[in-house]
């Protein structure tokens, strides 16, 4: 017995240690296990990791893993709080005020201070015409104030939708950047990110890894790899063989086997983005209502849509203003869009030969980047207009050689391109799309040839984007919506894709992004790895 | 037993039984120049109509071979296809053919300089990969069938002016070229009446071989978006479209492919054949 009770404790003990090496070492609250890698497939590699270099959608997938914004978005789209904790704006709207969150760390260890969001700012508005998309952005920005803890834009005019152009600009440390200047500074970006870079081999992959100071919360994953795969079919099949852990783009052709697929889970939402057919408006036909009529009523659209996403990747649009954007007119603009009708459409074509708009063999270029779905979007309407007699003829170029051709030339055909906004408001769509002259982007409008056409539209833009009253500008954009998607047709709303992302089972707390973007450690969400 | 006792048809049709590859080679690029004249006749449907009823339709009695995922008929842009494989295949060897032999003659009956500057030129367009040459040129002209048959053509001139180059080195030593001079024969006669008919042979199986390579070449450059515009039916653009679908169905891959396989195969049976009936040293 004495023995007994000698040893009991130590018994107890022993039994205890056994007992928690079965069990493991303690879970993590709701069963998160922290640690490995996460490798994403994506369709391109990135153009440049500095986030005042480069706005192609590629690129931002990886730096917004590295850098954070003053807002940024929720689940639903909406503006929140991020670096900036409060923002307010003067009566006139002219001048904005964001209160900067204290405690932010750099991955190199410094402060976030209020100088380095001004900076990052002024940095773009500072930067050629040519090197920055973003500054057409900001271009509203007057000057800029860091003060104490506060940052004070001050603007040319009222500018109502200004915060959401913050989401877009990322904060960069004003000393590093300053110090190794941009061209070092893309190569060996310094964020304040969740994620921070580690190396980067062009075309092949960018890695990032956890940084364990994030004042959001700390990442779940060690590291981040992206992987550039630019076919569809190989995409998939990586994530199919677990080579890859997440895809995006998952293409129409590879969905319906990628769906039947044990492991691999498909996620998918509205897409933040609008595909048009567009006229060039430089020279005849093109720049003829009849003609645009007669082109809208010889394509077959749901047809084509059915045609190239068989799988429901894409939703056919009838507005510009993509799916959680206001304003919504869609019910209107769907009655008033042109139907097929063959009949009608050779009616047209032969009042426009009848009025010497054009000869009855007058080649019809429609001209299409090297997109396979545009190709097929562009087969279908050839095929169409050639249904009704046109001479119409398919030209597929490189995609580079397309938006360079496009902006800078001044060839009249018919066109396909999309927009992302780059925030949500109605702003960011129609300044892009229909804007021309010195506050216009540059893009748009200089494709669709507008600049000497419709002074009007840039009167309307410009007076919607000073209003701050919300139905009062919803009305206007709307007016002017109506105007040129209707009367003078220069789009014919093509779709809106959907934003689907392949992922292994094994990835948890995923969310799909409207924006096309990895929301992969927000205020919403952590992703972690079930292995 | 010589082949003088026999009138010269018979004995064509005699070796010609001889060489099996001819027999199998020649037939079939028979029927394949038959279908690709009588396409419209042999199938019914218009192979650029559109059918939103019937995408991607496995082969059912209105299509036999089934539907592409325009809903447009298989079988139909299979034979509409090989108008454009043939048409392509053939002018841009003819082309060839003509430019290589000017070349070559010329080569061979001027100077030297002139031999040298056009012989080493050749040889620098040989050493070119054509597909890359093909993307070079069809980048810069655009794209169209009469593009795609000039880059094709000027591509093989070099082929046919070596033949025709070493073939009239050859013959223009010979009595007959010699007794023609002496009887004051200009230049021009002597390669239009006595080197011309005597370099036919060697020209003859250099262009059905090259046609199954102009071919090949072609549905290359289809493959790789350079062909024809679409909507027009090609071969190579079918596999190309229809590949991106391979893990769902197979056939539509399988057709277009099968078709480029077997009218490269039989151009070059015909070409290997005609080589050894009409090439002495490889009579026996």
């Amino acid at each position: 017995m004495k023995t007994l009770k000698a040893i009991g404790p130590g018994a107890f003990g022993i039994a205890l240690i056994l007992a928690s090496l079965l069990i493991g070492p303690a879970p993590c609250p709701g069963g998160v296990k922290p640690g490995g890698t996460l490798r994403i497939a994506v369709y391109a590699d990135a153009t440049s990791l500095d986030p005042g270099g480069a706005n192609d959608i590629p690129s931002q997938k990886a730096y917004n893993l590295l850098f954070d914004t003053l807002l940024a978005f929720d689940r639903g789209m909406q503006l929140t709080g991020h670096v900036a904790t409060a923002w307010k704006a003067s009566q006139d709207s002219k001048t904005w005020t964001f209160t900067i969150r204290p405690g932010i760390t750099f991955h190199d260890g410094t402060a976030l201070a209020a100088e380095d969001v001004a900076f990052s700012f002024q940095r773009i508005l500072n930067a050629p015409e040519a090197a920055s998309q973003k500054k057409s952005a900001i271009a509203m920005i007057e000057s800029i104030e860091a003060r104490g803890n506060e940052v004070i834009f001050r603007l040319k005019y009222s500018f109502a939708p200004f915060p959401g152009t913050t989401a877009q600009i990322q904060i960069v440390p004003r000393n590093v950047a300053k110090e190794v200047g941009n061209k070092s500074f893309a190569s060996r970006p310094v964020g304040s990110g969740p994620f921070r870079f580690v190396e980067w081999i062009k075309d092949d992959h960018i890695t990032l890894d956890r940084y364990d100071q994030y004042w959001l919360k700390r990442p779940h994953v060690d590291r981040v790899v992206l992987r550039p795969i630019p076919e569809g079919t190989v995409r998939a099949m990586s994530l199919m063989a677990g080579e890859v852990d997440i895809v995006d783009q998952v293409s129409s052709e590879t969905l319906p086997k990628l769906r039947g697929v044990a492991g691999v889970e498909l996620l998918t939402t509205a897409g933040l983005n609008y595909y048009w057919l567009g006229f060039r408006q430089y020279g005849p036909p093109y720049n003829n209502l009849k003609f645009r009529q007669m082109v809208y009523h010889a394509i077959d659209m749901d047809g084509a849509i059915k045609t190239i996403f068989p799988h429901g990747n894409a939703v056919r649009a009838y507005s510009a203003v993509p799916p959680l954007v206001w304003p919504t007119d869609e019910k209107f603009l769907k009655e008033q869009a042109l139907p097929q009708d063959t009949a009608k459409a050779k009616k047209l074509f032969e009042a426009l030969i009848a009025e010497g708009v054009m000869k009855r063999d007058t080649k019809v270029l429609v001209s299409m980047a090297n997109d396979p779905e545009r190709i097929k979007l562009g087969e279908i309407l050839v095929t169409n207009l050639k249904e009704i007699g046109v001479n119409a003829e398919l030209k597929v170029t490189e995609t580079g050689s397309y938006i360079e051709a496009a902006v800078k030339g001044t060839e009249p055909f018919i066109y396909s391109l999309f927009s992302v906004p780059r925030y949500l408001d109605p702003d960011a769509i129609f300044s892009w799309l229909f804007l021309s002259g010195p506050n216009g982007s540059t893009h748009g409008a200089k494709i669709l040839g507008l600049a000497e056409l419709d002074p009007r539209i840039n009167d309307a833009i410009e007076k919607a984007r000073v209003i701050s009253d919300e139905a009062e500008r919803s009305r206007l954009y709307t007016a002017l919506q109506r105007d040129v998607l209707i009367e003078k047709l220069y789009h014919i709303p093509a779709y809106h894709r959907t934003i689907v992302l392949g992922k292994r089972s094994a990835v948890q707390d995923l969310y799909p992004a409207p924006n096309d973007l990895f929301w992969l450690v927000t205020s919403f969400s952590n992703v972690w790895i079930d292995r | 037993m010589s082949d003088q006792a026999k009138p010269p048809t018979a004995v064509s049709l005699r070796r010609l039984r001889r060489y099996k590859q001819v027999l199998v080679g020649a037939p079939l690029v028979t029927l394949l120049l038959l279908v690709a004249a009588l396409a419209p006749i042999l199938v019914s449907h218009d192979p650029n109509a559109l059918n939103a009823r019937a995408k991607a339709a496995p082969p059912n009695w209105g299509n036999l071979l089934g539907t592409d995922e325009f809903g447009r008929d298989l079988l139909s842009r299979l034979v509409h296809g090989a108008r454009i494989t043939l048409l392509v295949g053939v002018s841009s060897v003819i082309l060839a053919a003509v430019g290589g032999t000017i070349l070559g003659t010329v080569a061979a009956y001027s100077g030297r300089a002139v031999e040298t500057v056009i012989m080493r030129a050749m040889d620098g367009m040989l050493c070119f990969p054509p597909i890359l040459l093909g993307i070079f040129v069809v980048t810069f002209l655009g794209q169209s069938l009469i593009n795609l048959i000039l880059v094709i053509g000027i591509l093989y001139i070099p082929r046919f002016t070596r033949v025709v180059h070493s073939s009239t080195l050859a013959i223009r030593e010979l009595e007959y070229v010699e007794s023609a001079r002496a009887l004051g024969a200009s230049s021009l006669r002597i390669i239009a009446w006595a080197i011309l008919p005597n370099i036919l042979a060697p020209i003859l199986v250099q262009a059905s071989l090259a046609a199954g390579h102009a071919i090949l070449l072609e549905s290359g450059l289809s493959f790789l978006g350079l062909g024809p515009p679409p909507p027009t039916p090609s071969w190579g653009r079918m596999v190309e479209q229809s590949g991106r679908f391979m893990q769902l169905s197979v056939l539509p891959l399988f057709w277009p492919s099968a078709a480029i396989s077997l009218t490269v195969l039989s151009f070059n049976l015909l070409g290997d054949g005609l080589r050894d009936i009409l090439d002495p040293r490889l009579r026996n």
